[in-house]
């Protein structure tokens, strides 16, 4: 059996889907985080645009494809913030993630 | 033949864009991985070429890939630098272990998914494909794509729009613009290119505006090349010489929602639904709306990669930060 390209492009698009979600849960520096969410979303998108797909000579579902447009910018929006919220973090706390600080514990003591 | 190439090439960059996704994340080195993320969007451009999905494909290239990847590069240097000004934290953290309950839990995950697309019924029916076409010559422009994105679902454009601006008012309320870093040499290669290219990628940009109403383009990648205008000249120049005032932010990043708001209301007053053109002019409102959409898009595109209220307005404000007062010293 071979695969069509859009079946293999939506199986590509559940992949990284997963590397980001996975990624996003297991490291800790908030920039990486932000990274894995932004290549879950392209994941996301990659699925979605796979199902507008109607064969190669046809033209394709034009209102996923807009769907994905709007995505695309309003996760740059959302990068954007999340990017300013980790900076104001960092320059707060001297740290890169969320970990809470363990000698704060031994101050309260 | 061309069918086997074609299905080779698929295989390769679906290959490609996974193997890239892994290593842009599971990389130590933060540059590095922001890198291959950059490497990743252009390669998910290819990959929307090959959906039939160009406009998609200039979006990622351009925003996706080119912006984001500069904001990223833009915070992940600005955290490096008041790490080090406060002896903070490495920004290298212990590798974490195989977390086997995640791993387990994704599998799942991906099995179920996996199994959903795979019992998609094969017979396509072309989803919102024969309506979309059917009213393509009544919507005014001849891009099926710029149809849904302003005509069939405007409201959804408007209120992207607005998220935008909101992201503007919550990156200004939490960070400010960092001064450029003194003493960085910038050979005259660069001003050279920047001189050549900005009114060059306007010029595209305003094609791209224009060729929207009938192929792929459209407001969002005329806005993503305004904002890579803007990028360039302030790597170049430095955002200090970029605004003479603050006003001129917002009246710029708030210009097309008011341009689409004012239009929805007035249509409104004449009898029809919010954004409901009328008949025979749709296609005359619609490239009103975007020229206005470019140039906010542009702004505000800048202003987020700027990742913060720009300095020079803090210091004429009420507020004169620790930070500021230390830097003048």
């Amino acid at each position: 059996m071979s695969l069509d390209p859009e079946t293999l492009y939506a199986l590509t698009g559940c992949g990284i889907f997963l590397i980001g979600l996975y990624s996003f849960s297991i490291y800790p520096h908030l920039i990486r985080k932000i990274l894995a969410l932004n290549i879950a979303g392209a994941g996301v998108y990659l699925v979605l645009a796979s199902m507008a797909y109607q064969g190669k000579e046809t033209v394709a579902d034009p209102v996923p494809h807009a769907m994905v447009l709007t995505g695309i910018v309003v996760a740059v929006a959302g990068t954007a913030l999340a990017l300013a919220l980790a900076g104001r973090i960092s320059s707060e706390t001297g740290k890169v993630d969320l970990e809470e600080p363990q000698d704060i514990e031994k101050e309260d003591e | 033949m061309i069918d086997l190439a074609a299905k080779a090439f698929d295989a390769l960059l679906a290959g490609l864009i996974l193997w890239l996704a892994w290593s842009s994340l599971s990389t130590q080195d933060i540059l590095k991985g922001i890198v291959l993320f950059i490497a990743f969007g252009l390669c998910m451009g290819l990959a929307w070429v090959r959906l039939n999905a160009p406009d998609i494909a200039l979006v990622e290239a351009a925003v996706a890939s080119g912006i984001t990847g500069a904001m990223l590069l833009g915070a992940w240097n600005k955290m490096r630098l008041s790490l080090a000004k406060m002896r903070g934290d490495e920004t290298k953290l212990p590798e974490p272990g195989r977390p086997w309950l995640h791993i387990s839990g994704l599998m799942a995950m991906g099995g179920a998914l996996g199994w959903a697309i795979f019992s998609i019924p094969p017979e396509n029916t072309g989803g919102l494909l024969v309506p979309a076409m059917r009213e393509l010559p009544r919507s005014g422009v001849g891009n099926p794509v710029t149809a849904a994105l302003l005509n069939y679902r405007a409201y959804d454009t408007l209120l992207e729009i607005g998220v935008l601006l909101l992201a503007v008012v919550g990156v200004w309320s939490i960070a400010k613009s960092r001064k450029p870093a003194q003493g960085v040499p910038r050979g005259p290669i660069l001003y050279g290119f920047a001189r050549i290219s900005a009114p060059l990628l306007i010029l595209i940009g305003g094609y791209f505006l224009w060729l929207g109403t009938s192929r792929a383009g459209g407001a969002f990648q005329a806005g993503a090349l305004m904002a890579a205008v803007g990028v360039l000249l302030v790597l170049t120049y430095g955002p200090t010489r970029r605004v003479p005032a603050e006003w001129i932010d917002r009246w710029g990043s708030i210009f097309g929602l008011t341009v689409f708001l004012t239009l929805g209301i007035g249509f409104m007053l004449q009898g029809r639904a919010m954004l409901e053109y009328s008949a025979g002019s749709a296609g005359a409102w619609i490239l009103v709306i975007e020229s206005a959409a470019t140039v906010s898009i542009g702004w505000t595109l800048l202003l987020l990669f700027l990742g913060g209220r720009p300095q020079a307005a803090s210091q004429k404000g009420i507020l004169v930060e620790e930070d500021e007062v230390e830097g003048q010293a």
